[in-house]
This record gives structure tokens, C-alpha cells and sequence, in this order.
């Protein structure tokens, strides 16, 4: 199948990406239809799988055919009383009570 | 090259306990060779020359410690695996001023082996990529050939530990990332079986996919530092515990393979091996030069008593479209942690949080990386998730199939690792699906969670630059594939030194 300018823009909304973030007018216009251009080849190419009858075929999500053992509810790691200033140490934006900090959501 | 850096991680290991020299000896020899070569390489994103130089001086203090397998010895990490206090940028504008506070359970191994850390290496952003030219830090150059890649993603890896800016390096394989890389440069790397080394710690890109493997300059040094960092981690539930196995005790003693393999006569490893020989991988529309030089490879088996058996793999040739559907669906969903809220870089002058993640991850976020979240979000996204994710999770399960089917009758495979010998700069630029193809070769591995050995089969006769082989084997089985490893080693000629290392040296 072809990709399209308003596939491109529905799928980077569900991404959370603007694949024309700082380009306005037809330069937006062309770095989207560039984006929709090589998304379609590649998409089309992974077409060739149809070729394959998979009927019936239990998908293989991964190579670990063993179930993954669940590990106990401990804490095993606490950061020697620091893990909450080190956990916020990367932060971009926090508050001195030790909070992550984000503009308004609502 | 006759300095200490140009040794073999083995040799280095048994000076220093003969202390025949120091380690501060090994870590200046590495250092002066990182100076000598990285304005041509820029294999390196930091350089840790005062910790490596104090914890050296530490240990040379204590005097040599015969327990611990890495005493000494200089090592360097992909900029993909934490480090405690080191930044961790993954290549990416994203995280350039990312710190983790915890390292890596690889890295924690290393570091209880005694091993000094020197240096994190380039990579694609987010592994990306085969040549590093997707790093948001500009690529690393080719030891052979400045104007041609390393090969990628684990490319700053291969090209340092080519040109002895180390003893080895730990990269990451998802598609190849490491295997082609090696070939590349000419040195021998190797992707564990998925879930024979612990993930915590280590950015993910395509979780199922993943795998933590070295790259050194020699089989035995492989098997070396894969013997450090193999074995189940409770911090990472897809690390395989060897219980589980019984069927087939799953050896962890690498070392030993590797010695057996390249100690004793060819014969000894090679006599009566039956070694499979895919169809699909030989008619892969090689260059003349990768297949006369692979072939080499087949000869010196077959001369040294393998019994070389051709076999038909038929799902091969879907495994690039089912590799990228599935690995850039996982990539969406991983990287959907980073949304400039809790670490990386946070886009200025946003209105709302929407707002907040859009720009965040746009500004930080570089052509591919965006590409492969684009193409994930769309294979799983209603309407197309059937047609596109699960079918190539079928796919998966019959390439496996495949492989597992050969691998019955044949203890491992043999095939080339790339198509083609390093290409020049920019030339997959204007069409991603170019480069997704050259990966033709490795992304089954991944798919199907098997172990590879690449290792170096000669200098291809058009291009100078180096061809590599690859063993692909049973689940587990790493221990086959270093000792045959090492065998074929020693019967294939050994590559001198990469030619714009020996240029970049004989200016300094």
C-alpha cells in the first residue's frame, strides 16, 4: 500500500512526533511528503510477507520460548536512602519537595 | 605497532600477572594510541583517562589478582550501556545530557573482573543504524578506509578495539549491530544466544531482539569477556536461568572452548564437524569479492576435515521485512518513554504537556529513530496490526523453524555477514530501504534468537578492506562456535594492521 501525507500526520500524532517540527508552508508540505515517500517503499516491500502462507502459524513474539519467572515483590535496591533525590537528579524541570515539574495538562 | 595496545587482550591478561608490565602501563599504551588515532577515527564520545588511570594505580598497588578474569585490562562500552556517573547519551540529542546513577549488570561484571573502563564508543542513535552515521554526534570512520563507515551500530566499538584503542569492547547486536561492525573492521565479534546475557541497564530499542555481546581483536579474547558477562540476572527476567535446560547443559565455560578450538590442531575442533552452508545466504547477490574471500573460508573448513553440507533456509529471504516491522513496532513502544518529563532534554516554550512531549521528541529525536517510530506506530495501529505485526510474528516463528530444522543435522551454519565490504559515507542516505537491506544477512540471528561468530576471513581483493564470516548456532550453544572459531582463525590469514590506523601512526 501507499502512504500518504494524512497517514503520515495521523500516525505521528499516535507517536507523539511532527515530522514537519520546525518547517512551515510548502517546506512542512515537503519534508512531509518526503517522510510519506519513504514510509510508503518501505511499507510496500514488507508487503513481499503475503507471499507467504502463514495460515495457522502461531506468531512468535519472542525468541524466549521459556516463561519468564515473575521475581519477588522486594525492594532490593534502595539507593542508600537517596533514591528519590537521584531519581530526579535527571530531571529537566523539578520543585525543591522533590517533584517532577510539567507545564499545565489541563 | 609494536606497543602494548596492539596485544591481544590474552596476552595483556598474562603479562600482567607475569608483571612483565602494570597495568598504568596498559591504560598510557591505550591512552597515547586513542590520542594517536581518534582525530581520524572519533571512535569515542568520553574518555575516562583519570578514573582509568586512579583505578589502575589501585590495582597496581594490590598487585595482580589471578581470580579475576579482566584484571587490568582496558575495556571500553557502547554509549548504549549505563555507567554509573558516565554520561549515557545513546548517540542521541535526546539524552546528551543524561547521567545514569546505576551501572549496567554487564558493566557491574566487568567491573568486579577487575576490568578498567577507558572510554564510551559511538553508536547509531538508539542502535539504529549500520554504519554510525545516524549519531547525532557525527559518525566514526572506517580503520581501513576513513572515507567508508565502520559499519554500525556498535560502530565506534568495532573501529577502536581495530585500531587498539582497547583491549575489546561490549556492544549491543539487535539486527547485526555488532557482528557487521567487526566485519567491517576486521575483528571478531559475537552475538550471544537472546537471553545468555542480562539487558538491565542496557537502553532498549527492540527488547526480543537485543543481545549484549564483545568485540576483541581474537576469538580467545571473545570468549574471554563473554565469560564474564553471560549467566541469569534476576534484574532482567529474560535472561535465561540454565536450569531450565535440561535437556542440554549449556557450557559458560567459554574460555576453555576457545583455547581447545585454537590450541590444538585444526582437526582437533574441525574433523567430522558437519557445518551447514545456506543457500540463501551464498546466493545473496554477494560481491565477487565477499564471496571469493568467504569461500576461502569454506575451503580451509573442508580442507581441515568439516563436512561442509548445503542446506536450504526458504524463509531467509523475508526476514529484512519481518526484522523491521517487528523491531520498529518494539522501538515505538520503548522509546515512548522518553517524553521529556523525568530525564533527557526537554523542548523550550511549550504551552501544555501535548505540547511538551510533540516538541520534546521532534527536536530530540533524529531522522531514523523517528522513522522507526513512525513505522512501529504504524504497523500496530488498528486496522494494520494483523496484516503487518502478526504476520511477521508467523514469520518469525517459520524462520525459526528454518534454523532450527538445519541446526538438527548440523551442529552450526556458516555464511558471510554482509553482502558487501564497508561502503563509502552516504550511501543509503536518500534511501532508507538500501540500508535496512544490507542487513540481510544478520537480522535472522535476532529473529530467531541464535548465536553468531563473526570473525574475519580476508581483505576483499577490489575494495582492501575486510571481509567477515559468520557461525550461526543452536540455542546455547556459544561454545561451539568458539572453539570452531578458533580453529578457522588460525587457518584464515591474519588481516596486518588496518591501513588508516598504520597512517594516522606513522604521522603522530
Amino acid at each position: 500500500m501507499s502512504i500518504n501525507k494524512e497517514t503520515v500526520l495521523h500516525t505521528a500524532g499516535l507517536a507523539r512526533l511532527d515530522p514537519a517540527a520546525g518547517a512551515a508552508g510548502p517546506e512542512a508540505e515537503a519534508a512531509l511528503g518526503l517522510f510519506a515517500g519513504h514510509m510508503g517503499n518501505i511499507i510496500k516491500y514488507m508487503d513481499i510477507l503475503n507471499q507467504v502462507d502463514s495460515s495457522g502459524v502461531e506468531p512468535l513474539f519472542s525468541p524466549l520460548s521459556l516463561s519468564a519467572p515473575p521475581a519477588l515483590d522486594l525492594v532490593s535496591e534502595d539507593g542508600g536512602g537517596r533514591a528519590r533525590e537521584l531519581l530526579l537528579a535527571n530531571a529537566p524541570q523539578r520543585d525543591e519537595r522533590g517533584f517532577f515539574v510539567v507545564p499545565k495538562v489541563l | 605497532m609494536s606497543q602494548l595496545c596492539a596485544l591481544s587482550l590474552s596476552q595483556a591478561r598474562a603479562g600482567l600477572l607475569e608483571r612483565k608490565w602494570s597495568a598504568r602501563e596498559l591504560v598510557l599504551s591505550c591512552l597515547e594510541r586513542i590520542r594517536a588515532t581518534e582525530p581520524a577515527l572519533r571512535a569515542c564520545l568520553s574518555i575516562q583517562e583519570e578514573e582509568a588511570l586512579a583505578g589502575a594505580a589501585a590495582l597496581d598497588k594490590a598487585g595482580p589478582d589471578p581470580a579475576l578474569p579482566l584484571w587490568g585490562i582496558p575495556l571500553m562500552l557502547k554509549d548504549i550501556i549505563c555507567q554509573a556517573g558516565q554520561p549515557c547519551t545513546c548517540a542521541s540529542k535526546f539524552l546528551s545530557n543524561f547521567v545514569p546513577f546505576y551501572d549496567a549488570e554487564v558493566t557491574v561484571r566487568l567491573k568486579q573482573a577487575g576490568a578498567l573502563l577507558l572510554a564510551r564508543n559511538n553508536l547509531d542513535e538508539f542502535a539504529m543504524g549500520s554504519g554510525t552515521e545516524n549519531s547525532a554526534l557525527g559518525p566514526s570512520r572506517n580503520p581501513w578506509d576513513l572515507t567508508c563507515v565502520p559499519g554500525g551500530s556498535s560502530g565506534g566499538s568495532a573501529a577502536a578495539v581495530a585500531a587498539c584503542q582497547s583491549f575489546g569492547a561490549l556492544g549491543t547486536d539487535t539486527g547485526g549491530s555488532i557482528r557487521l561492525p567487526a566485519s567491517f573492521c576486521g575483528c571478531v565479534g559475537l552475538k550471544p544466544t537472546y537471553g545468555r546475557v542480562s539487558r538491565f541497564g542496557v537502553v532498549a530499542f527492540a527488547s526480543s531482539f537485543e543481545q549484549v555481546g564483545p568485540l576483541a581483536r581474537t576469538v580467545e579474547d571473545c570468549a574471554r569477556l563473554l565469560e564474564v558477562i553471560a549467566g541469569p540476572d534476576p534484574k532482567d527476567s529474560t535472561s535465561a536461568r540454565l536450569d531450565l535446560f535440561p535437556d542440554h547443559l549449556p557450557a559458560q565455560n567459554f574460555t576453555q572452548a576457545a583455547l581447545e578450538g585454537g590450541k590444538q590442531a585444526p582437526e582437533y575442533a574441525l574433523k567430522g564437524l558437519k557445518i551447514g552452508v545456506p543457500a540463501e545466504f551464498w546466493d545473496a547477490d554477494l560481491s565477487p569479492e565477499v564471496e571469493s574471500v568467504c569461500r576461502t573460508a569454506l575451503s580451509a573448513l573442508a580442507g581441515a576435515g568439516a563436512e561442509l553440507v548445503p542446506l536450504s533456509l526458504p524463509r531467509q529471504p523475508y526476514a529484512v521485512a519481518a526484522y523491521y516491522i517487528m523491531t520498529s513496532a518494539e522501538a515505538s513502544a520503548n522509546l515512548a518513554r522518553f517524553d521529556g518529563v523525568r530525564y533527557g532534554r526537554r523542548a523550550p516554550g511549550v504551552e501544555d504537556l501535548q505540547d511538551l512531549y510533540v516538541a520534546s521528541r521532534s527536536a530530540g529525536f533524529g531522522e531514523e529513530a523517528q522513522r522507526r517510530i513512525m513505522l512501529g506506530a504504524f504497523v500496530l495501529s488498528s486496522g494494520y496490526y494483523d496484516a503487518y505485526y502478526r504476520k511477521a510474528a508467523q514469520l518469525r516463528r517459520l524462520l525459526r523453524d528454518d534454523f532450527l530444522r538445519a541446526l538438527e543435522s548440523c551442529r552450526m551454519l556458516i555464511a558471510p555477514v554482509c553482502t558487501r565490504t564497508a561502503w563509502p559515507f552516504g550511501f543509503a542516505e536518500h534511501d532508507p530501504l538500501l540500508a535496512y537491506k544490507m542487513d540481510s544477512l544478520t537480522v535472522s540471528l535476532n529473529l530467531s534468537g541464535l548465536p553468531g561468530l563473526a570473525l574475519p576471513a580476508g581483505l576483499g581483493r577490489e575494495s582492501g578492506l575486510p571481509v567477515g564470516v559468520q557461525l550461526m548456532g543452536r540455542p546455547f550453544d556459544e561454545a561451539a562456535l568458539l572453539k570452531v572459531g578458533a580453529a578457522l582463525e588460525r587457518l584464515l590469514p591474519p588481516l596486518g594492521p588496518p591501513k588508516a590506523v598504520a597512517e594516522a601512526l606513522s604521522k603522530a
